[in-house]
């Protein structure tokens, strides 16, 4: 099998792990955003990292206006009954955990996208020790591989290419149209 | 579509459910926009990887020879994604039209199939002899950004970039570039490693920051980046 077959291979794993696992998940938080925007709060989107932000900028086309982007300076806005979504590679940095709790201090239903990860494999920055995906009151788990890498270490080079990006950006997708179509049906 | 019916639809595997596809119709928003994406990616795994392997060969080619690997992407999303990235290459520059030369071979992404920006990289690079491979969406524009390049992978985008109609709503919303085009990328750099090992040049990969050792490891390969090239 070629590495480009073996990536792939592991990316269509990794896709059938979050559709048939998290699918329940995913219709939750469908409900949650669709239900805050809907009496008037707000859904935030705090998309750091490599892909994510350019993904979701509010320019990208497709891309309706349901979600306000989160800075951690803005974390202060939040009131409760809003939700917050929160879309990381692992959600282990001390920014990420400390926004996360700002959030949830504030009054935030917090979803994370996130992998629940082995603190003994990912390090945890925040002294509590705690990460983003064990902060949220819902977690839909990105289950990438270890090391977000396909294709696995040998003895001369680490495990490479990542799927985390692609799990990412298809949750988040699924979500927007979820949270639309619930807000058209709504209207209807 | 009842939650058994997405059970069963999910049972006919990723072929099976572009195969499926009449169902469509009565499907959730979600439910169509997954198919999508199942589907374009069993598609360009059917259609498209002879042509990843042969693009990274020629990718591997030119950095084995003593050239630099490059990317370039307007919107900046793709060039985040590649660079300084846990499991990506270490040896990989953003380019543009006036610093791009003979030595170099570029990966240019876009989600759109024509724009200036991407011509103007597509002909300086061209132009200066380096190697260019397009991700973009090929068969959308015939005479786009990719009939500039040596080489174009298709993304499989239409309508706009926006796969999910609802009633009531006058724009489509949802793109399906992003999602594919960074499948097609890792799928390209996984053929690219490959390409450089058979050559015995193994490339040196990031190691995320987020693993216990990775300080120590990646301060190695940078060094070893930095006076090999790849």
């Amino acid at each position: 099998m070629s590495y480009a077959g073996a990536f792939l291979d592991v990316l269509d794993a990794n896709l059938d792990a979050v559709v048939r696992g998290e699918r329940d998940a995913i219709d939750e938080a469908v409900g949650r955003i669709a239900r805050a925007l809907s009496s008037g709060h707000r859904a935030y989107a705090y998309l750091q990292g490599h892909f994510m932000p350019g993904e979701s900028a509010p320019d990208r086309t497709g891309n309706p206006p349901l979600f306000t982007l989160l800075t951690p300076e803005a974390a202060e806005d939040i009131e409760p009954g809003d939700v917050l979504l929160a879309s990381f590679q692992y959600g282990v940095l001390t920014e990420f955990v400390e926004t996360t709790m700002r959030a949830r201090q504030r009054g935030a239903f917090v979803i994370a996208v996130c992998p629940h990860s082995d603190p003994g494999q990912i390090v945890r920055s925040h002294p509590s020790g705690l990460s983003v995906p064990d902060l949220a009151d819902l977690t839909i788990d990105t289950h990438i591989p270890v090391g977000d890498a396909a294709l696995a270490q040998t003895p001369d080079r680490p495990g490479c290419c990542p799927t985390s990006a692609v799990v990412q950006a298809l949750v988040h997708w699924l979500l927007v149209v979820g949270v639309q179509e619930n807000r058209v049906s709504s209207v209807e | 579509m009842t939650r058994r019916d997405f059970a069963r639809w999910l049972s006919l595997g990723a072929v099976g459910l572009a195969a499926a596809a009449g169902e469509a119709d009565a499907a959730g928003a979600m439910e169509r926009f997954l198919e999508r994406i199942r589907g374009d990616l069993a598609r360009f795994r059917t259609e498209q990887l002879p042509l990843v392997e042969t693009a990274a060969n020629r990718l591997a080619e030119t950095v084995s020879g003593g050239g630099r690997l490059c990317i370039f992407d307007f919107r900046g999303a793709y060039a985040a994604e590649a660079l300084g990235r846990a499991g990506g290459l270490m040896a990989i520059s953003q380019v543009t039209p006036d610093t791009v030369t003979a030595q170099d071979a570029v990966v240019l992404i876009t989600d759109v199939a024509s724009d200036p920006r991407d011509a103007a990289m597509a002909r300086a690079a061209r132009s200066a002899g380096a190697y260019v491979v397009a991700i973009a969406p090929v068969r959308r524009g015939a005479d786009g950004t990719a009939a500039l390049c040596d080489h174009g992978i298709d993304d499989y985008v239409t309508d706009d970039d926006a796969a999910i109609r609802l009633p009531g709503l006058d724009t489509p919303i949802a793109p399906t570039s992003g999602i594919m085009n960074v499948a097609i990328l890792w799928t390209l750099a996984a053929a690219y490693v490959e390409a450089m090992e058979r050559r015995g040049r193994v490339p040196s990969i990031w190691v995320s920051i987020k693993c216990p050792d990775a300080k120590e490891r990646n301060d190695r390969s940078l060094a070893r980046a930095a006076r090999e090239g790849f």
